[in-house]
């Protein structure tokens, strides 16, 4: 028995990034846009770096040879972004007074900083919006992105979800964390793209359900939209994500 | 686009530099008053910009121990404040399905600032993070939906009405508060802003420092504040007698993809966010009564903003009035879209158009038809209201008479 149907997107192509302080330094030079100038992301932030460059490997997918991103959108979902950045500007002020204010923060450490910078890297004029900025992110970003591409206005978005694990502690050399990004190429329902569907429940929807687990971890879930069949996932406010992978759509179609 | 059936406002609670709540502020924009205030408390010594739009304190909620409200910080406060407001005011009872979001673009870098100046560095580490904010309020106020947080800068309280839309007309929620606020008019953050070149230092006189649309304007006033409203369908408000405010009739989203800071040059993105927003609402260009320019008073920003709006209204332009209420307010950043939405619900309650004040010597190559000074009466029906954010952010809302 499947819950009510309701449309969601569809999962064309995906890139996902793991990356430690190191090589996201080099990331930062070259993140694999020959385009894009090598200093674009001189001042990003690395939750940005890492969200773009898995963008840009998802694009290289067959499923998205000759698409034009130009009316796309971008939602991106980061967690806590730019602590350590942020911290470091603080301890500048004290030492140096206003002056050590960093002009760069308001631009490249807010939270619309993860979206603008990817739009304004890819050249996509469909909306770009960040959501959520701490824990909670991946629900956020799903349901944001879910719904705008629900209404239909856009040929496809790009979800980019991006955290640390962990964060490190402040002022720690170099970081033992890991910058987690999983880039989700998303086009509206529609009969001429194949790939695993998500959609959205209701909180009514998912009490009709008997079973349902909670969205793993960033670093992991990219492995539920490559494993067949139906999963559900509860969100912690009682919806959920119904994802569905391509051998139950044959099913359906049959 | 056509709907299902319309989204009204029947609910506003609010808190910036005119005013603690919707009557006070509507009746402070028309009559042309500034929130704009020398600070000292929330700049560093030497600081190159000392001017904000000021915040009342607030005063705690109705049922709240006043110790427990003034224990939360700044940006709960203000939430909180906006939120039980608008609940009160609409009537409803959070039975209901009521799903919260918020434009914040600022949450953490607020957070952290206000506990580094109390605990220093060790404070701002990852396990002493508290809840995101819209987290704790759906907590506290008991509401069953989903809460997000939404950012896409100054435009932030346009995007997350729009997202309240959606989860309403897609089933998610019954009901939704959505709106902006920001509280970054402390320190750190006006330093940083300053040192970006974009704030105004009319330190000399701070209620003509913010000047959209005049020649001498030099730059951009932060405000802390902003407002969250109730959505609801049109037969739920009906069927219970809901005070209507205005119907959420269309909106309209688009990116620059140029700077993540100056404005592109090309008007065509915002262009195409306002002709989004007036097809949403299926009205023509020339059927708008007033228009809210996100008018930030930056050189370059209201030049390009004139260009877009002159590409979309053409020869109605000399017809519809326009103003930019930030030249009373101050900008509330993530706050702004939200609050300039309020001026809209203000010229469709009064029938008057809110005025730009400090409007004394008109840039040429901002000609469109000014309300300086005072407020106008006039014949308003359909708004639209422009908020255009850093990172190439373009949105537009459309808010009608409801009924």
């Amino acid at each position: 028995m499947f819950a009510r149907l309701r449309e969601g997107g569809t999962l064309i192509a995906w890139g996902t990034v793991q990356a430690g302080p190191e090589s996201l330094s080099a990331l930062r030079r070259q993140p694999g846009d020959p385009e894009l100038s090598p200093n674009f992301l001189k001042h990003s932030d690395e939750q940005t770096i890492a969200g773009l460059v898995a963008v840009l490997r998802a694009r290289q997918s067959e499923a998205l040879r000759g698409t034009d991103f130009t009316r796309w959108g971008v939602v991106a979902a980061p967690r806590h972004l730019g602590r350590q950045t942020v911290a470091d500007v603080f301890a500048r002020v004290d030492r140096r007074g206003p002056s050590g204010a960093s002009p760069l923060v308001i631009p490249h450490r807010s939270l619309h900083s993860v979206s603008g910078t990817i739009s304004e890297a890819l050249g996509t004029h469909g909306p770009n919006l960040s959501v959520s900025g701490g824990p909670g992110n991946l629900a956020e970003g799903l349901l944001a992105a879910l719904t705008l591409l629900n209404e239909k206005h856009l040929p496809g978005l790009w979800l980019v979800l991006t955290q640390w694990a962990p964060e490190s502690a402040l002022g720690t050399e170099a970081g033992h964390g890991t910058c987690y990004a999983l880039a989700l190429a998303l086009t509206p329902f529609s009969g001429d793209r194949a790939g695993p569907r998500l959609r959205l429940l209701t909180a009514a929807d998912m009490n009709a359900l008997q079973d349902s687990v909670s969205l793993p971890e960033l670093g992991t879930l990219h492995e539920v939209f490559i494993r067949p069949g139906r999963q559900v996932f509860r969100f912690e406010w009682g919806g959920g994500l119904e994802v569905e992978g391509l051998e139950v759509l044959a099913e359906i179609e049959a | 686009m056509r709907r299902e059936q319309a989204l009204w406002i029947t609910g506003v609670g609010t808190a910036n530099p005119l005013g603690l709540d919707y009557k006070t502020t509507a009746q402070a924009l028309l009559a042309g008053k500034s929130g704009v205030r020398q600070v000292t408390y929330s700049t560093l010594p030497g600081s190159p910009c000392q001017l904000a739009g000021v915040l009342p304190p607030l005063p705690a909620p109705p049922g709240w121990n006043e110790n427990d409200f003034l224990r939360l910080d700044s940006l709960e406060r203000l939430l909180l404040h906006c939120c039980v407001q608008a609940l009160a005011d609409c009537g409803i009872t959070p039975s209901m399905r009521i799903g919260l979001v918020v434009g914040i673009g600022s949450e953490w870098m607020v957070n952290w600032e206000e506990r580094w100046r109390v605990g220093g560095m060790a404070a701002m580490d990852a396990q002493s993070d508290p809840e995101p904010v819209v987290h704790r309020i759906r907590q506290r106020l008991g509401l069953s939906g989903p809460a997000l947080t939404v950012a896409a800068a100054c435009a932030s309280g346009n995007v997350a009405l729009a997202q309240g839309r959606r989860l309403i007309e897609q089933g998610l929620v019954d009901v939704c508060l959505a709106g902006g606020v920001d509280h970054s008019v402390n320190p750190v953050s006006m330093a940083s802003f300053g040192n970006l070149g974009v704030l105004s230092k009319r330190t000399n006189d701070p209620a003509s420092a913010s000047r959209p649309f005049d020649r001498d304007r030099d730059g951009l006033v932060m405000a802390d504040g902003g407002a969250v409203f109730v959505l609801e369908r049109a037969g739920d408000a009906r069927a219970r007698g809901a005070r209507l405010y205005a119907e959420l009739a269309g909106f309209g989203s688009s990116s620059d993809a140029h700077h993540m800071v100056i404005p592109s040059p090309d008007p065509e993105p915002a262009v195409l966010a306002m002709r989004e927003a007036l097809a949403d609402a299926e009205e023509n260009a020339e059927e708008t009564d007033y228009i809210n320019a996100h008018a930030t008073s930056t050189p370059v920003g209201d030049r390009n903003e004139t260009r877009a709006i002159k590409a979309v209204f053409a020869k109605a332009l000399g017809t519809i009035p326009v103003s930019a209420t930030k030249s009373m307010t101050g900008h509330l950043l993530s706050g702004a879209a939200a609050m300039d939405a309020i001026a809209c619900l203000a010229a469709l309650e009064h029938q008057a158009v809110p005025p730009t004040i400090n409007l004394e010597n008109q840039d040429p190559e901002c000609d469109l038809c000014h309300v300086p000074g005072e407020a106008r009466p006039h014949r308003v029906r359909v708004t639209l209201s422009n908020s255009f954010g850093f990172g190439g952010n373009n949105s537009c809302i459309v808010l009608r008479k409801a009924g």
